[in-house]
């Protein structure tokens, strides 16, 4: 067992996979995350964006995100489903933090209310003004 | 003062870090758009003599470069078909 470490990985999908294989896709890498003790797993859809290069003769992909925390051995068991499953044919994991700290994540948490604040505070004027 | 060649002199500019003058401006392998910047028509990494990135941040710039290629957000090699 390890300590927990924060990981970004990618995964790219076959394009031209029907709605249902892309989310069974996403719940099954989900679930691997969450069951492998990943702590504040979250998992983005980027779509299908071009590839700069030609990957298993696909000239397009279905990004996805996932931004976790978990032990080195869950990014191993991650890495060992993507590899396995055809669905995929290309993944990265980078390491963000060598050890988690929740409080990062509340500092994140803060810095986006600060943003969206002035946003949400320039807003209701303008609505009166209409 | 020997050597002094006016048409060279006039292609020195003063280069400065974009990442040190922008505190804001963050290096990131998934922004391939600002990674885009810096390099070459043909995928090459530009070199911090033309960038003029500073150490620090040309090292950090290498490693997103090399982070984006590896998950086909830039492309290794752009190569234009041309009649050799």
């Amino acid at each position: 067992m390890g300590v927990p470490r924060r990981y970004e990985t990618i995964f790219i999908a076959k394009p031209n996979l029907p709605p249902d294989d892309l989310k069974n896709l996403a719940d099954k890498m989900r679930d691997i995350m969450v069951q492998g003790g990943g702590q504040s797993v979250k998992l983005d859809e980027w779509g299908v964006k071009r590839l700069a290069y030609a990957v298993k003769k696909h000239n397009q992909g279905f990004y996805f995100f996932a931004d976790y925390a978990g032990t080195p051995a869950l990014v191993k068991e991650l890495e060992r489903n993507l590899k396995i499953d055809d669905r995929v044919i290309k993944y990265l994991t980078v390491k963000i933090e060598d050890a988690f700290h929740p409080e990062s994540l509340q500092v994140e948490a803060e810095e986006e209310k600060v943003k969206e604040e002035p946003a949400s505070a320039d807003n209701p004027p303008a609505e009166v003004a209409e | 003062m020997a050597n002094y060649n006016p048409r060279k002199r006039t292609f020195v500019r003063k280069k400065i870090c974009r990442f040190c003058a922008d505190r804001s401006l963050k290096i990131d392998y998934k922004d391939s758009r600002t990674l885009r910047f810096f390099i070459t028509e043909r995928g090459k990494i530009l070199p911090k003599r033309i960038s003029g990135n500073c150490a620090v941040h040309q090292r950090r710039l290498t490693l997103a470069i090399k982070r984006a290629r590896n998950i086909a957000l830039l492309p290794y090699t752009i190569t234009t078909t041309t009649t050799k």
